[in-house]
């Protein structure tokens, strides 16, 4: 009898001990849950605790195995032991199917995600090392595709999170940082339709892939090189794919059929053979050394060819149908230069599968055909995407002579709900140094000093000239599209610096706000701002609206 | 034989038994006894040492998405400027105590260094401050004059200079030029 009993109890310790080993902390909408992980690293957690915590109706018949969960308007039912799930009348499969641990019902962890609408994400003291995904990589198989996340360690199935919706897999590592890298822009289009990452809050790092079709999506851990393999499999054969190819060396041309299409007027804009003149410019080594502030410090061979492809890209652009009736001659002679902000590999702020760079193009033609009716001469700094440095757009502003640059860019704030444009302009904020160099300037010996002292006057000129714009610019916008003006501000920015003309930099409005997002690409309101600019222009020089 | 055998059992069980006790005592019993700190206690700082320690309030300015917003947070005043710049933004590192503010600084950055020369503070962050940025002007003003209108209180900091891993840039993040210093600007604060 005690030996039975010895037994027993030694059963029974050796069962809590082994299953203190294979719990796990998950945290559902940031509540802690405590998980069980399988032998196959499969992550269960306990039905009745989420349910009764959510206030989620469920019921389960031990006799049957049957559970019944009402969630909103879903009926789901299901039973222990069985994959397949009824989901008001419809038959869905899990990937792995309901438990009954410690005498409690536990299901997969994807369930919750899937069908509950539950966020999950993993206490980070669970693992023992800190992961770091550094990049993708895209190789094409006799199947279809692999795409290979690299990082600096083997994922096991018990350290990702895989969530398929449709034609979209979510992928979540916990406690993972994963890099901004190129190659989540670069991405074999026959396959993907956008990647997205996303380092959340609670360190866990989640790769959003979003495939073209439904393909069929395996998932597992892959040693050389150290990751996660994303098997795509395809029955349609496709274009065999170099071996090893790392897609950021590869072009992304999506951007530019999509700009093509958006073209006004009825010439065919795919004929047209745009320069590249971000190509023109890697020819240069050092590009920092531009300067815009005399001609003589231009290197002259490159300033031909570059400029020779931006005149290229005007008359492209001039051909862009016009309608005669509406042309007015209130900027005739003004050049103003339209800076697309971003663009190529630099996206700007990406958020709701929206581009920054996409919707100031967007704009920009707008604004360009705007200006062509007002009888201005309008240029821009790029029609494509593609990706110019701050030095490239300065020197196109200054080349021409500009009266007026504007650059174009959407905003993003932390706070989800904001909304509102923001005005910004160039300043010499650093008031100390300007009274350093103003009290100088009542005993000028050195005639470098003097000449730097006239420099910094016309600074202040320009900076002028800008706020005025910028005030006006804002007053029209409230009045064309009801946004609220969130901020004018004067400081240090890179690209207004060393030009020599009132110049701003418009953030048309938030593109981290989903009903603002959603907006900002629609046509009309891309009219309204792209009208509210060319008004503005418009009292700036001819009107003389003083503010 | 059958002794022999008796005893065999007994042994077993006593181990049985043994095994059982030790097992119970380390599942339910036993506390794993807590790391000792070694370090010689003259090292160990003790504040209560200090017949006063003298705390002022400081602003902070954290983030409401669109503007700098003052939160009041106590610092211990020392006189060694560099030593209080320390305090400071170790402790406007710790984010906001409203919690309806944001942290302008991007996620994950750590500080590597700081240091005073010439009325300028060089703060030199982690990478991080650039790779987790998400775009934005506004986000980079944020981030960038939050910190800078914090640590200019100091009667001895009139500007800032950002460095990046030790790296002096002249774009730290996307629209902002910070090669050169930067100096406080109350434009940027909310007025209630």
């Amino acid at each position: 009898m005690a030996k039975k009993v010895l037994t027993l109890i030694f059963i029974f310790t050796l069962y809590l001990f082994l299953f203190s080993f294979s719990s796990i902390s998950v945290n559902v909408n940031d509540i802690r849950f405590t998980g069980k992980i399988d032998d196959n690293d499969i992550v269960y957690l306990p039905l009745s605790e989420i349910c009764s915590q959510f206030e989620i109706r469920y019921g389960f018949f031990s006799d049957t195995g049957i559970i019944a969960i009402n969630f909103g308007d879903l009926m789901i039912s299901g039973s222990v032991g069985q994959k397949s799930i009824i989901i008001n009348d419809k038959i869905e499969n899990l990937e792995n199917s309901p438990r009954i641990i410690q005498s409690e019902v536990y299901l997969p962890v994807q369930f919750f995600v899937k069908y509950l609408d539950l966020d999950i994400s993993w206490q980070p003291e669970d693992f023992e090392q800190e992961a770091y995904i550094e990049k993708f990589m895209y190789k094409n198989t006799e199947k279809g595709l692999n795409i290979f996340v690299i990082a600096d360690k083997t994922f096991s199935r018990s350290e990702y999170f895989l969530t398929k919706e449709n034609n979209t897999v979510i992928i979540s590592f916990p406690n993972t940082y994963i890099e901004e890298s190129d190659s989540y822009l670069h991405y074999p289009d026959e396959y993907i339709e956008g990647i997205n990452i996303d380092n959340q809050d609670d360190n866990t790092g989640s790769i959003i892939i979003a495939f073209r079709e439904s393909f069929d999506i395996e998932v597992g851990p892959v040693v050389n090189p150290s990751g996660l393999v994303i098997s795509v499999s395809d029955i349609i054969e496709l274009e065999d794919y170099p071996e090893n190819i790392i897609l950021s060396e590869t072009e992304d041309t999506r951007e530019v059929e999509k700009i093509a299409e958006e073209v006004p007027g009825d010439k065919n804009v795919d004929d047209i053979q745009l320069p590249d003149a971000a190509d023109l410019l890697s020819e240069i080594s050092d590009i920092s050394d531009l300067s815009n502030y005399s001609d003589e410090l231009y290197y002259p061979d490159f300033r031909d060819i570059f400029m020779e492809s931006i005149d290229d890209i005007i008359i492209d652009q001039s051909a862009i149908k016009v309608d005669q009736d509406s042309v007015s001659e209130s900027l005739e002679g003004k050049r103003i230069v339209i800076d697309a902000g971003h663009g190529g590999d630099d996206a700007g702020i990406t958020s709701f599968g929206m581009y920054e760079k996409d919707i100031s193009l967007a704009i920009a033609r707008k604004l360009f055909q705007k200006f062509h009716n007002k009888n201005a001469e309008p240029f821009m700094t790029r029609s494509t995407n593609s990706n110019l440095s701050h030095a490239d757009r300065t020197y196109t502003g200054n080349k021409e002579r500009a009266d007026l640059f504007i650059s174009l860019h959407t905003g993003a704030s932390q706070n989800p709900g904001a909304s509102g444009f923001s005005i910004f302009y160039y300043s010499t904020a650093h008031l100390a140094e300007m009274k350093d160099t103003l009290s100088k300037a009542q005993n000028i010996e050195d005639e470098a000093e003097a000449d730097r002292i006239l420099v910094e006057l016309k600074r202040t000129s320009i900076m002028e000239e800008s706020r005025k714009y910028a005030r006006i610019l804002s007053r029209q916008m409230e009045e064309k599209t009801g946004f609220i003006e969130r901020m004018i501000f004067g400081g240090g920015f890179s690209i207004l610096r060393d030009l020599n003309m009132p110049a701003v930099i418009i953030e048309v409005n938030m593109l981290t706000n989903k009903e603002i997002a959603d907006l900002l690409t629609e046509d009309d309101i891309q009219e309204k701002i792209a009208e509210a600019i060319a008004n503005a222009a418009e009292r700036y020089f001819v009107a003389g609206d003083s503010l | 034989m059958k002794d022999t055998y008796g005893i065999v059992k007994l042994v077993f069980k006593l181990i049985w038994f043994a095994f059982m006790l030790v097992a119970f005592y380390f599942l339910f019993f036993h506390q794993f006894e807590e790391y000792q700190s070694e370090i010689p206690d003259r090292y160990i700082r003790d504040d209560s040492e200090y017949d006063s320690v003298e705390m002022s309030n400081y602003i902070f300015y954290y983030s409401d998405g669109y503007r700098l917003i003052p939160e009041d947070r106590e610092i211990k005043i020392v006189d060694e400027p560099l030593e209080l710049a320390g305090n400071i933004i170790e402790e406007y590192m710790k984010g906001p105590e409203n919690n309806d503010l944001y942290y302008p600084i991007p996620k994950k950055t750590g500080l590597r260094a700081f240091f005073l020369y010439n009325n300028s503070l060089y703060i030199d962050f982690t990478r991080e401050f650039n790779t987790n940025y998400k775009g934005g002007v506004i986000p980079e003003i944020l981030a960038l004059y939050g910190v800078v209108n914090t640590v200019t209180q100091i009667e001895a900091v009139e500007r800032v200079k950002f460095l990046i891993n030790g790296e002096d840039s002249d774009i730290i993040l996307s629209h902002l030029y910070t090669g050169e210093y930067i100096y406080p600007d109350n434009s940027l604060i909310h007025r209630f």
